[in-house]
């Protein structure tokens, strides 16, 4: 569950009868009296205008209980508000997505229908987007960010150019025209730099990804297409949602990584293209595999990143086939640059996908979301990290692979590699509800295929996660920003645990689409 | 060596304890000086740097790119964000307020709005800045790039391949 943050405390209901509340200060757990709530599962605890609430969602809609005199002696609940809502929410349906406390006494609540802003002053219901299965609600990356601190902020970085400066403070839209103005204006609002930090300026955003019949298109009009919507999320909530439209394939569309605020989309098998949801542009990528040879049985996406010398955003695929000329199995890299025309094979070892040495338990989102330090990519499992189970690391510069001493965790698949605060880190969620954080000490990268003796696994802190329940599958760890490990769990909550301070703090909302930055 | 590092500490400490009621002299470009408190000076971080880099303080500070009607605007702010406090719920409010009148102000008079920007830019004024471009972005947010055009002078000059690329964004806008 994710807690609900009031009067210095983090609160989780963790089962109908069973509240606790974690004292941010003197680092305690206590019982609370729990809101009346059936279920568990479609409830949530959020903190609003001073009060601590509790949401439930109901057959047709969603009940919200107060707590009355918290901390006084007759605290107590209070079913304050009913709301109708009006997506029909069936049985196998109904687990709520997001409940979160907005500005202003707005309840922000999504489902699998739809999401509205309840406003408890008012007591007024308003949808702001409705959708209809299959299409699905996602978070962006921004949305964590976001969500996860205010800290970005720019202070003693401006000078420089002007426009830049006021260009960069405009929503999408705007942004857009203005790249219509003129010559100046167009070079920096189709610049890379630029648009990658417009969207980390950007606020919140929720990725709605839908499939709708677009009959407002008059060219292609009746046609199917697939949009990708960006919905501003953040109270006010209203409704402007800006779609980047494609063409609709067979297939679905998935978004598999994100890189300085571009998206990677998968149309089909081997069919990728980057979308930029600023400026909607789409740069499609070239296949993987030559479409006359089908010598290619096996396409794994390694990982999107950007190659600084040529200022290209790049994938990297691992491709495993057999060649006409020699009868075993082999494998290959192969770069796919953004509106390059052909792919190129990277000259580096590759390990065939049914090697021995490839790890089993190597998962392919894993594989698309490394931690990014030094100007590498780490992976904990990778197709080259060999018998000894190396960690594996690639320079986005040379784009060369290598091997490096793995941490000393139990079980790979509950680990996770991670880079904050400078540091290359391994976690590991452990049987007893606690992430253990290893740092690789003295790493700072090295030059080429050095390795250095001298760096060694360290095991610095060892977090107790403030739910109870049994964590079998960890859904997310990640590095973030200041010292941030951000953790999550299947079921869980959400927690940022921060290695300076050495303290956790639970993150209102869960987000249900996370990916992490390919470069930080 | 340690007795003399210390020492030197203590100077800059009881300096720095003096800073506060400190006075700084800016001079604009038509040779007309202003005097500010530190507090307000220090909004600047061009001016901050260079009281910390020690020296030329009482000789005051030539600013040779901002004339004096701009510079009375721009510590008018300074002096605002400088000598107040902003600790408590009321006092950000008051500020947010000055922030908001101050920016209707400005933007009445969009040549000198741009002037305070420049001035802004080039003294390291971070809060005066992020307002001052954030209202001529504001301007921008509903117009046509028509409309843009003419608003700030600017000649069109895109080519018909520009052009031919900026159709193609708007059908899939």
């Amino acid at each position: 569950m994710t807690p609900a943050a009031l009067h210095g405390h983090l609160h989780w209901l963790q089962h109908p009868k069973h509240m606790v509340a974690f004292d941010m200060v003197a680092k305690t757990f206590k019982q609370m009296m729990p809101p009346p709530v059936t279920t568990k599962f479609f409830a949530n605890l959020l903190a609003m205008d001073k009060f601590l609430m509790a949401s439930e969602f109901m057959d047709l809609g969603m009940d919200l209980w107060v707590m009355e005199g918290y901390g006084a002696m007759d605290e107590r609940w209070e079913l304050q508000h009913r709301i109708v809502l009006p997506w029909q929410l069936s049985a196998t349906h109904k687990r709520p997505l997001l409940v979160k406390g907005g500005d202003d006494s707005d309840v922000i609540m999504g489902t699998t229908y739809g999401l509205g802003v309840y406003n408890a002053k008012s007591k007024t219901f308003r949808v702001v987007i409705t959708v209809k299965p299959p299409d699905a609600l996602l978070l962006s990356r921004n949305m964590l960010r976001e969500s996860l601190s205010a800290r970005r902020n720019h202070v003693d970085d401006i000078g420089g150019d002007l426009v830049y400066e006021i260009l960069i403070r405009l929503p999408a839209k705007p942004l857009l025209r203005s790249g219509a103005v003129c010559k100046a204006w167009r070079r920096i609002t189709t610049d890379p730099a630029f648009l990658s930090d417009h969207s980390r300026r950007r606020p919140l955003e929720a990725v709605l990804y839908s499939s709708k019949i677009n009959l407002d298109d008059p060219i292609n009009g009746r046609r199917r297409r697939r949009k990708l919507g960006f919905h501003r999320h953040r109270p006010p909530l209203l409704p402007r949602r800006r779609y980047a439209y494609f063409d609709e394939e067979d297939e679905y569309c998935v978004p598999l990584a994100s890189c300085d605020g571009l998206l990677l989309l998968r149309k089909n098998a081997g069919d990728y293209a980057v979308c930029n949801p600023a400026t909607r542009r789409w740069a499609q990528l070239p296949p993987p595999t030559r479409a006359a040879a089908r010598d290619v049985w096996c396409t794994r996406e390694s990982v999107f990143y950007f190659h600084p010398p040529s200022g290209e955003y790049r994938l990297l695929c691992h491709c495993t086939g057999t060649r006409r000329s020699y009868p075993n199995t082999t494998a290959s890299y192969y770069v796919l640059a953004a509106g390059g025309l052909r792919r190129r094979r990277l000259g580096v070892q590759a390990t065939p996908i049914n090697s021995p040495a490839v790890p089993r338990d190597m998962s392919c989102t894993k594989l698309m979301a490394p931690a990014a330090l030094h100007g590498r990519l780490h992976w904990l499992l990778h197709p080259e990290s060999g018998l000894a189970g190396d960690v594996v690391a690639f320079d986005t510069v040379a784009e060369t692979f290598t091997r490096m001493a793995p941490p000393p965790v139990t079980r790979k698949a509950s680990a996770d590699l991670l880079a904050t605060d400078g540091c290359l880190m391994a976690s590991e969620f452990t049987a007893s509800s606690s992430v253990d954080l290893w740092v690789l000490d003295g790493y700072h990268g090295g030059g080429g295929a050095m390795v250095d003796e001298r760096w060694c696994w360290q095991l610095r802190h060892r977090v107790v996660m403030p739910w109870e329940a049994t964590i079998s599958v960890p859904r997310l760890v990640a590095g973030g920003d200041d010292g941030d490990v951000i953790l999550a769990v299947d079921g869980g909550g959400l927690g940022v645990y921060n290695v300076r301070s050495e303290t956790v703090v639970g993150v209102e909302g869960l987000p249900w689409f996370v990916h992490r930055e390919s470069l930080g | 060596m340690a007795t003399g590092s210390g020492a030197a500490a203590a100077a800059a400490d009881a300096e720095e304890k003096e800073s506060g009621s400190r006075m700084i002299t800016l001079t604009s470009n038509e040779g007309k000086a202003f005097v500010v408190t530190e507090a307000s000076a220090r909004q600047s971080a061009t001016i901050r740097s260079m009281v910390d880099d020690g020296g030329c303080v009482d000789k005051g500070f030539p600013l040779p790119n901002v004339d004096s009607k701009t510079l009375a605007r721009v510590i008018q702010y300074c002096d605002e964000h400088g000598n107040k406090e902003a600790h408590t719920v009321d006092e950000r409010a008051a500020l947010a307020k000055f922030d908001k009148d101050f920016i209707a102000e400005l933007d009445a008079d969009k040549a000198f709005l741009y002037d305070v920007t420049m001035a802004a830019n080039y003294l390291h004024i971070q809060g005066l800045f992020a307002l001052t471009t954030q209202c001529i972005a504001d301007t921008i947010k509903g117009k046509t790039p028509e409309e843009i055009r003419t608003a700030f002078g600017i000649e069109y000059d895109l080519t018909a391949q520009d052009e031919e690329e900026i159709k193609e964004e708007d059908t899939h806008a």
